[in-house]
């Protein structure tokens, strides 16, 4: 058991350094944009931090014998995990490092107050309540992390939309355009098709594209995660809803969202206006999962603070 | 007259910004909800103190947003909203003939999401690509208009319906249900007849319950799970049936469901000599742990006993005693008196629950519906319209949520055009 534990922490501790290397290369990755290195650098650290946390939940699985997502700081290590994968794949679709940059900066935030934040008897791998001993217990933290990853993600990106667009109206000059473009092999056809709009999107219009989708993508599981919760509740203490600061806080995440996606589908807003939504999402969010357990108190006891 | 005024009431409720009005004000109330300690039970207005309602918090019941008048109101207004936005909003916009807006004059490009110029002659491979890609086409004389992905059009729909489904359902069951919570001792025959909040009476199961046994397991020294074993009597006091009930392993039976809910200590059987003594146990709580003490007044200043759980294991303290002692259930205490002194048994009761739900079957389809509905809408619904001129054809496309890369998407789906007619 000894090992275990000191593989733990090892795995713990170079998550952390990795981190603390991935955000610094990314950073200063923005400063020397045509070095190599430093991309790799902070590309490969970036990947090698996921592995690691993957790997520390793991090795909490097979150590604790149930799922490891079932105190905070599990659903933390879960989160940061969902959130370095989730900048992974969006960097494959999105060529741009400012993601990166804004992202682990968070998740390392994110690490450290789990880490260091949190009282050590939170981080023991202790058995679970008997309330907490539900098959549902898998389905309704993983998607509810899942979604908080992706709803993270979408709204990080709103608050980068607004800080872009104010350091933009500051520099007129900042219409950067990204790598975008298409380009068309087929010569005769560059000559045929004649493009009646600019295919180069700025780097704002992507921004604000992808914010919209990645939120549409986490809200159906915002959605799943409430209701499974909901159905949970039934079987374990018979009721839906308890209206805990918990319950309360998610449907308040589930309506700011719900007004996002109503101001997206019906008024046509985009960018500014629908980026200050978002951003009042990405609070209310961080409220919902960890401000609540400052208050201490309602049903959702597995991670109070203070 | 009326009629009148009930289409102004529908348009104003169905209005988006009457509706996200309406989403605001329930965001303030969850807020005030988790910060304002709220109480469970409803208070009653005739027993509440009147002076103290010129406060606005009393006024509007801060202290109880969720069981409130307006609580509710607001919750109908929502409804309504959602009703007269499906009926007056959504579901005219699936009229086919007024969506079906061909365009005689091209717009100005900006107003899509993508839009292409090909030569003429390429009219008959777009409209034939088309048609494979599943886009359903509409012509009339030289408009095309083109819709892919209706399913995540039909998606919103279908949450708001599930939405109201739910509030329906929950409508039902605050009217209609059944909620009665007990602690019954071990062994005991019981009624159920606490009630947490008023509802209903009349359809409550009157026969007597009778709890035959409690018990909780441990693992690693701390509490795993705890059962009880009831039998459900007939009004002769005959065992209709029998079953074990756990946390998250409630019992379903005749539309009423049985829950696991807590347990206590109430005392303890104890024996001085040849008599047998129950003796009262309190319990009280410290850092979320949970501890029953109780006083023996057997010897001289008496002796005080800890119990931490349901294990039999208990501590005698060292305040009165020259030294704490960790002993188990049959063992002679060894008080300072010359009596014998054994503890028995623990005393526990179990904490019931007993929920009848008719809305459930509606909100379980509310849940099913609302869950699909939230996926289909992540559904792009595309819509493309060709204008055939005299030496070009032009194409602009609009779509509702894969705005990302559309105009690339929409350039890829004609690529194989320009190979087709180069060969």
């Amino acid at each position: 058991m000894i090992e275990m534990k000191t593989i733990e922490n090892v795995l713990g501790n170079t998550t952390f350094y990795a981190l603390i290397l991935a955000t610094f290369t990314s950073w200063l990755n923005l400063f020397f944009l045509k070095s190599k290195i430093w991309s790799n650098l902070a590309r490969s650290s970036t990947f090698l931090s996921s592995l690691f946390v993957v790997n520390l939940l793991l090795s909490r699985w097979t150590n604790g014998k149930y799922f490891p997502i079932s105190n905070l700081y599990e659903s933390i290590l879960f989160l940061c995990a969902i959130l370095l994968i989730g900048q992974q794949l969006a960097e494959l679709k999105l060529s741009t490092r400012l993601i990166r940059c804004l992202n682990l900066p968070l998740v390392l935030c994110l690490y450290w107050f789990g880490n260091s934040g949190l009282p050590p008897e939170m981080r023991i791998i202790t058995g679970l309540a008997p309330s907490l001993q539900s098959n549902w217990l898998m389905m309704h933290v993983s998607v509810m992390m899942l979604s908080y990853g992706t709803l993270i993600l979408g709204s990080l990106l709103c608050l980068l939309f607004l800080l872009l667009k104010t350091y933009a109206t500051k520099k007129a000059d900042l219409t950067t355009t990204t790598s975008s473009a298409i380009t068309i092999t087929n010569n005769e056809a560059k000559q045929t098709i004649v493009e009646t709009k600019n295919l180069s999107k700025s780097l704002l219009e992507i921004i604000d594209i992808w914010s919209y989708r990645l939120i549409g993508l986490g809200f159906p599981f915002l959605t799943l995660g409430i209701i499974s919760g909901a159905v949970w509740a039934n079987e374990a203490w018979g009721a839906y809803w308890s209206w805990d600061p918990k319950e309360s806080w998610a449907l308040i995440t589930w309506l700011t969202f719900a007004i996002y996606l109503h101001a997206r589908l019906i008024k046509g807003w985009t960018g500014q206006k629908t980026a200050t939504i978002g951003s009042i999402g990405f609070v209310v969010i961080w409220v919902c999962y960890l401000g609540v357990n400052f208050l201490g108190k309602g049903l959702h006891s597995y991670g109070w603070i203070g | 007259m009326q009629f009148n005024f009930m289409r102004f009431i529908i348009k104003w409720l169905s209005n988006i910004k009457v509706a996200i009005f309406l989403l605001v004000v329930l965001i303030f109330c969850s807020l005030i909800g988790s910060i304002v300690e709220q109480t469970d039970k409803p208070i009653n207005p005739l027993i509440e103190n009147i002076s103290s309602s010129t406060n606005i918090f009393n006024l509007l019941n801060f202290s109880n947003v969720f069981n409130n008048g307006w609580f509710f109101c607001l919750n109908l207004l929502l409804g309504l909203s959602l009703i007269s936005c499906t009926f007056t909003q959504q579901l005219p916009s699936f009229d086919f003939c007024r969506s079906l807006n061909f365009l005689k004059k091209f717009l100005e490009t900006e107003k899509f999401d993508g839009s292409l110029v090909f030569p003429t002659n390429w009219f008959p491979f777009v409209i034939s690509r088309m048609h494979k890609e599943n886009y359903f086409l509409f012509q009339k004389n030289k408009a095309v208009y083109a819709s892919k992905g209706l399913i995540g059009r039909l998606g919103p729909v279908f949450v708001h319906l599930s939405l109201i489904l739910i509030l329906l359902a929950s409508f039902i069951s605050a009217l209609g249900g059944l909620l009665a919570q007990e602690f019954v001792p071990k062994g005991e025959i019981a009624y159920l007849q606490n009630f947490p909040s008023d509802h209903l009476v009349a359809n409550l199961p009157v026969y007597p319950i009778r709890v035959n046994d409690f018990w909780v397991s441990h693992l690693d020294g701390l509490i795993h799970q705890f059962y009880t074993n009831i039998s459900s009597l007939n009004e002769y006091g005959k065992e209709l049936s029998s079953f074990t009930i756990s946390v998250n392993h409630p019992f379903y039976q005749q539309q009423v469901i049985w829950y696991q809910t807590d347990w206590d200590i109430i005392g303890l059987k104890c024996k001085l000599n040849d008599l047998i003594y129950q003796i009262p146990v309190t319990s009280i709580s410290t850092a979320g742990k949970r501890l029953w003490i109780s006083w023996l007044p057997f010897s001289e200043n008496g002796s005080t006993l800890f119990f931490e759980t349901l294990r039999g294991d208990f501590i005698l303290p060292s305040f009165n005693l020259n030294r704490s002692s960790y002993l188990e259930i049959g063992q002679n205490l060894q008080l300072l008196s010359s009596v014998n002194t054994t503890i028995l048994d623990i005393l526990t009761c179990t904490g019931l629950q007993v929920r009848g739900d008719p809305g459930e079957l509606l909100l379980s389809l509310g849940f099913g519906v609302l869950i699909l509905s939230t996926f289909i809408s992540y559904v792009s619904y595309t819509r493309i319209w060709i204008i055939k001129k005299f030496d070009f054809i032009q194409i602009g496309g609009l779509t509702n949520r894969a705005k990302l890369r559309f105009d690339y998407q929409l350039l890829n789906l004609f690529d194989s055009i320009s190979t087709n007619i180069k060969t």
